[in-house]
């Protein structure tokens, strides 16, 4: 098929063999009888049943002719145009030549018989035209470079000179009727049969000329036509042996006609058979394909959406519809003309976006919207959600048919990004103050000349204490960074944890002189730990306790064993976390005091650290407190096999 | 009870250190400093004496900068004029979401400080 890419034919083909098989048969078919029998009987008679034969004939080239000029319609190529041209006109001239046919007719003269033998002129024309056509279908086929060697080319050839040869052999060998085909009925006759050698020659050259294109293209349908060829060379020989009496050879000859005919019918049927199988098969792979795509976008986790040309919903997946919050959104408008009141979308700061600015419509309108980000707000879950849309037209033959987006939710993302700009801007806020105690101490220092060697003292000591406040804000900050990358390790030293909490409060009831800090329970217990990290968490939580409670007060420090857990308490009787607070107390960065009377400041990040270092050490914390009356902060750590005692 | 010749200053800073440095230096160019931890310990302050200028810083516990301004214009029918002491990015803002006349941002030249508290303490008399 002119589809295909060209396939050389070698001897392995069936086709090429059928040609050459049916050249040899027909041969053999035609010798032998004519060897045992010579020219046969002559069956007058029978004269009336070639109308008849000849009508099956007509027959055979008119549903060739069809299928012929199908085939044409499919594939337009100009041989199948030809081969329909041909044995159409071969079809209409049957009839004719039936019609012609005397013994039709008032007087046995046939319907159309004006000349004397107009039949006769009209098997003519039907040979001739049949030939020509035949030949220029082959002809016209365009030939694709051959790709195969020569020498199949050369046996092809050569089997056809035999066989050429052999035809001529025989008429050479049986010579003895050759001057009596001349000299039969008339000049009319010996005309007709002269003819009939040149359409032997006509038809034997087409039959060369096909099965070359065959072998060279591989083109089937050119092997098709090879092989009607043979048979009309056989046809046009039976015809001429026989004399064109109406005998024997003649039926012969017109049964090979109609085979001729029904070797190009089933060629062109099988041929239609395999154009619907392709199609049926390419159609399959295409749904396949097809079912392979939307199965691919359902199992995204990023939501799709693909629209026609006027932005209405033909394909989305799973994550789609989560994302808006709705079910069965084919059809839906994203264009936001006919959307559910709840749909809204603005940019990220608030400002509405135009409808022809949206993702959507700019890519209706050809362009490729790489990302997007847009705040919706939809009040189906009373939440802004933060989507990044792409969105980029589809083509198809030139013109834009639809859109596909697809969008991800990236409201976590945005809040984990305004949290860190929050962090860094309280941050640089707390580093402000020491700084500003050290510069201005460190310049008082040089200005105050008549500062008392006390003063002195004092000034310097302020000095020191801003860059300790210094040191804790960095510390702090290094350890949130740390422990976003999933760092902090932690040491694995011996703690002898009531040790530990003594110290702590030792020191620390030095710097808070309003407040009674003491430890109330301490029981003997050693285990592993990072003993740093580990008075770091106490002293924060001693802090704490200082710190929020203003007016001064016991603070309590215990250490207790249960279940092969130490669990160290710090009690204070302040100001208590508010109840609607409570929940996010451990979280990064979150203060639970901001707005309140009891704005201590700081970054909201020491508790977050001290749960995660005791998270890492196997243990817990939490704690219990009402606002107006305090808070107690819990941790808990385990001990290794059995608790050690001192 | 202040000097007469001189200037009172009240500064209300919840940073100890802060106050302290603040009082040394105005107290050493001569002004009378008067200190509170927050607002509330400020407006008694004032109740016992009209200062000449207020030094404010805007975030505080138990009562901020912001009320401490709302109480202050509320209460008092008073010309002293307000200087905000900030570590804030936006001060100037802030000074003027307070009705405030100036502001000194965190951290300060000395220079600057002293500057600053002579303009404005002088502003009442006018």
């Amino acid at each position: 098929m002119s589809n295909e890419r060209p396939e050389a034919r070698d001897w392995s083909d069936p086709l090429l063999r059928a040609i050459v098989a049916t050249a040899s048969l027909l041969t053999a078919a035609t010798t032998i009888p004519f060897l045992l029998y010579g020219a046969g009987p002559v069956y007058g008679e029978t004269a009336g049943y070639v109308p008849v034969m000849h009508g099956f004939a007509g027959l055979a080239a008119f549903i060739v002719a069809f299928l012929a000029f199908g085939r044409y319609q499919v594939l337009r190529d100009p041989a199948s145009y030809w081969i329909g041209l041909s044995l159409a006109t071969f079809g209409i001239l049957s009839i004719f030549f039936i019609l012609a046919w005397p013994g039709f007719g008032p007087g046995g003269e046939g319907i159309i018989a004006r000349l004397p033998n107009t039949s006769g002129w009209i098997a003519v024309l039907e040979l001739t035209t049949l030939s020509l056509l035949l030949l220029t279908a082959t002809l016209v086929s365009q030939p694709r470079k051959a790709t195969v060697a020569g020498r199949h080319w050369l046996w092809s050839v050569a089997a056809w000179l035999v066989l050429i040869t052999l035809v001529a052999g025989l008429s050479v060998v049986f010579e003895q009727y050759l001057p009596a085909v001349i000299e039969t009925e008339g000049g009319l006759s010996a005309l007709l049969l002269t003819l009939d050698w040149l359409f032997l020659l006509l038809f034997a050259i087409g039959a060369l000329l096909s099965t070359r294109r065959y072998v060279l293209t591989g083109d089937s349908l050119q092997g098709y036509i090879a092989l009607t060829q043979v048979a009309l060379v056989f046809v046009v020989l039976t015809a001429l042996i026989g004399q064109r009496r109406y005998d024997l050879w003649y039926y012969v000859s017109r049964i090979y006609l109609v085979g001729g005919f029904l070797a190009m019918m089933f060629g062109l049927l099988s041929e239609y058979v395999d154009l619907y199988k392709r199609e049926r098969e390419a159609r399959a792979e295409a749904d396949a394909r097809t079912g392979q795509i939307r199965s691919i976008i359902a199992s995204m986790a990023d939501a799709v959406y693909v629209t026609d040309d006027q932005g209405r919903v033909t394909l989305t997946n799973d994550a789609g519809e989560s994302l808006l919050g709705l079910r069965n959104l084919m059809g839906l408008d994203l264009l936001a003309r006919t959307l559910p009141g709840p749909m809204q979308m603005r940019r990220l700061d608030g400002t509405p976006i135009a409808r022809l600015d949206m993702p959507l419509a700019r890519a209706l309108a050809g362009e490729t919207v790489e990302t997007e980000d847009i705040l919706f707000h939809n009040s189906q879950t009373g939440g802004d959600v933060y989507i990044r849309v792409s969105a980029a037209p589809i083509e198809w033959d030139g013109r834009i048919v639809g859109v596909v987006l697809v969008a991800k939710d990236i409201t976590e993302l945005v809040e984990v990004d305004r949290m860190k700009d929050e962090f860094i801007k309280v941050a640089a806020h707390e580093l402000k103050t020491p700084v500003a105690i050290m510069k201005g101490y460190a310049q008082a220092m040089e200005r105050l000349e008549k500062a008392t060697p006390e003063q002195r003292r004092n000034m310097v000591g302020a000095i020191d204490r801003g860059a300790d406040r210094i040191t804790r804000i960095v510390e702090d900050l290094l350890d949130i960074s740390q422990l976003q990358l999933g760092g902090l390790e932690m040491r694995k030293e011996r703690v002898i944890l009531p040790e530990l909490v003594h110290a702590v409060v030792d020191r620390m009831a030095l710097l808070a002189p309003k407040h009674h800090l003491r430890v109330t329970r301490a029981e003997p217990v050693v285990l592993t730990g990072d003993r740093e990290r580990l008075e770091q968490v106490v002293v924060h939580m001693v802090e704490n306790a200082i710190k929020y409670s203003p007016k001064g007060g016991d603070i309590d420090v215990a250490v207790d064993v249960r279940d092969h857990e130490a669990v160290v308490s710090v009690t204070d009787r302040g100001v208590g976390i508010p109840r609607d607070r409570q929940a996010r107390i451990f979280q990064r960065f979150y203060r639970a005091h901001t707005g309140t009377p009891y704005d201590y400041g700081g970054m909201g990040v020491g508790l977050y650290i001290s749960k995660e270092i005791i998270a890492r050490h196997g243990g817990r914390m939490w704690f219990e407190s009402v606002e107006g009356k305090g808070s107690i902060f819990y941790f808990s750590l385990p001990i290794g096999d059995g608790h050690a005692r001192r | 009870m202040p000097d007469d010749n001189s200037r009172t200053v009240l500064v209300i800073d919840d940073d100890q250190d802060i106050v302290s440095l603040v009082a040394m230096v105005l107290e050493a160019e001569g002004y009378t400093v008067q200190t509170a931890a927050d607002g509330r310990e400020g407006l008694q302050k004032l109740e016992r004496d009209m200062p000449d200028l207020i030094l404010l810083d805007m975030k505080m516990p138990v009562m901020d900068g912001w009320e401490f301004a709302r109480e202050f214009h509320a209460r008092h029918d008073s010309k002293v004029p307000i200087v905000v002491l900030t570590a804030a990015a936006d001060a100037r803002r802030r000074a003027e979401e307070i009705g405030a006349q100036g502001w000194i941002g965190k951290p300060f030249d000395l220079d600057t400080l002293v500057v600053v508290v002579d303009r404005y303490a002088t502003l009442r008399e006018q």
